[in-house]
Order: structure tokens, then C-alpha cells, then sequence
């Protein structure tokens, strides 16, 4: 249901901080059910949940999501 | 850790909303084509179906308010000029809605009872139940509700739910728009009654796709880790 042309390693990065879905979305001011569809692919963050889910996990909004060749 | 429902202010209850106005939507189809079988439609006078038409038009005005299309940034600029805006307008419609539906079914539902038709009274009885449920809940909700929206946890997949949810009601709605036009090749007088059915039946889709998308994700939430 995504779009095939945006990769992403948030389920990676997350699991490297050591973090649940639960816990990176409290971070980052959202639902566990909307950071699961990121992940999944389902839903396409906007700038702005992008650059939360970054700041949350201390990393950079490239490193998490860029687009697929 | 694991639950933060606790923690944060309850989201709005957008998924029953949307569910009871399939259901008031698919009722309103039934009492529609239940009209339509019994020859009803074509005693109604001209003020009778400009009321209808217009309460159509503002009901299905309003769900295109709240079907907003498009995945709204989260900009204090944007924000401003597009989500506050459509809630009042939706709060506006919501209640003139409401008020219409009432005035309308009642008057419908007195003069069947009056007339002994106890189904047609019925019909337009619960049309007016469903719409007393929805105008007070509207108000006594509505205060709080531009800061619970705000702070919602779910905002972004909403709107992203909301964006195709309203597709699939487009389609729905040209594909009813299309067959009322091919019937109205054989039957021009009944295109009347069902342009209103495809607006239902387009409004029906939306609402239930948005819930369904909903119960997917949450089905497959599964394990945290």
C-alpha cells in the first residue's frame, strides 16, 4: 500500500537503540500503531514525523529513509 | 511503557463517527429505496424534494469536509488555513445537518403515523432517532476537540486513512453516478432517486474503508519488539 520508491531501515535503527515500537513512539509523540505502519511500509511519513522518528531515535532523517533506486 | 493511551489525552472517537454515519447512511438508502418501491417518491411535491435535495447536498457536503483528501502537513501555516476551518465547517454542517434531518423526518413520520402507515413511520422515526444522537453529541463534543485532534497519537495515519478512504468513496461514487446515467437512457424519471443512493453509497464506502483500513493495522500490531 506504500510507495515502492521510499526505503527505509526505521525497524533496524529502532531495534539497534533498543527501543519497542511502544517506546519509540512515545519518544516521538505518536501512536505504536502509526510507527508499525511506517515500518510496514503502509503509511509514508510526512517531513515532520520523519524528522521526529529521527530526532527520537538520534539519528539522521537520510539514514532512515531515502529513496530506492 | 508498553500502553501510552494512559498517558496521552484520548483521541477522538473518529472510527465510531464514522461508523454510525455509514449506518445512518445506509438507513437513509433503505428508506430511500423502500420509497421508491412504494411508489412513494412520486406523491412528493416540489417543496418536499427541494428540502430533500438540499438535505442531501449539506449531509454529504459536510462528509466531504471531514473526508479532508490529502496527508495535511503538520505546519502551523497550513494547520491554520485547512484543519480549523474544515472542523468548523463540519461542526456548522454537522448540527444544520442535524436540525434539517429532524424537521424533516418528523414531519414525515407524523404524517405516516397519521396516515396509519406504521413502516413508513418507523422508517422516518428512526431517521430522526439517529440524528437526535448526533447534533447533541456534535456540540457537547466539540469544545475540546480542535486540542484532543492536535494531540492525537494516531493524527498523521488518520489523515493518511483519510486520503484513501475518500478515493475509494470517489470511485464508489462515479461508478453509482455512472449506472444512474446509463438507467437514465431507459427511465429518465427515476435518475432522481438514485443520485441520492450513489451520494449514500459513496459516503457508505468512505466510512467503511476508513474503519477497515484502521482494523488492519491494528491487527497487525502483534508483538512489540
Amino acid at each position: 500500500m506504500g510507495d515502492p520508491r521510499l526505503a527505509s531501515r526505521l525497524k533496524e535503527a529502532r531495534q539497534a537503540a533498543g527501543l519497542t515500537q511502544a517506546e519509540l513512539a512515545e519518544k516521538a509523540g505518536v501512536s505504536r500503531k502509526t510507527v508499525n505502519t511506517v515500518e510496514n511500509g503502509v503509511f509514508i511519513p510526512s517531513t515532520i514525523l520523519a524528522l521526529s522518528l529521527a530526532r527520537a531515535l538520534d539519528a539522521k532523517v537520510e539514514d532512515l529513509f531515502w529513496l530506492a533506486d | 511503557m508498553t500502553d501510552q493511551s494512559s498517558k496521552r489525552p484520548r483521541a477522538p472517537r473518529i472510527r465510531l463517527g464514522s461508523a454510525v454515519i455509514a449506518v445512518m447512511s445506509f438507513i437513509c438508502a433503505g428508506v430511500t429505496l423502500w420509497m421508491w418501491h412504494a411508489g412513494r417518491l412520486d406523491t412528493l411535491d416540489m417543496s418536499t424534494e427541494l428540502i430533500l435535495c438540499l438535505v442531501v447536498g449539506v449531509t454529504f457536503g459536510g462528509l466531504a469536509l471531514t473526508y479532508t483528501p490529502g496527508d495535511i502537513p503538520d505546519t502551523g501555516l497550513i494547520r491554520k488555513v485547512t484543519v480549523k476551518p474544515s472542523l468548523s465547517w463540519q461542526l456548522v454542517n454537522n448540527v444544520f445537518a442535524g436540525l434539517l434531518w429532524t424537521a424533516w423526518g418528523t414531519l414525515q413520520a407524523s404524517r405516516a403515523f397519521g396516515d396509519g402507515d406504521l413502516i413508513a413511520g418507523y422508517s422516518y422515526a428512526s431517521l430522526v432517532l439517529g440524528w437526535l444522537y448526533v447534533s447533541p453529541a456534535t456540540l457537547m463534543g466539540w469544545a475540546p476537540q480542535g486540542k484532543r485532534l492536535r494531540d492525537d497519537p494516531d493524527r498523521e495515519l488518520n489523515h493518511a486513512f483519510r486520503a484513501r478512504a475518500t478515493a475509494s468513496g470517489f470511485w464508489a461514487l462515479l461508478a453509482g453516478g455512472a449506472v444512474a446515467f446509463l438507467i437514465s437512457f431507459s427511465a429518465p424519471d427515476r435518475v432522481t432517486y438514485l443520485l441520492p443512493l450513489a451520494l449514500w453509497l459513496g459516503g457508505s464506502v468512505a466510512c467503511i474503508h476508513f474503519v477497515w483500513l484502521h482494523h488492519q493495522a491494528d491487527k497487525d500490531l502483534g508483538a512489540d519488539g
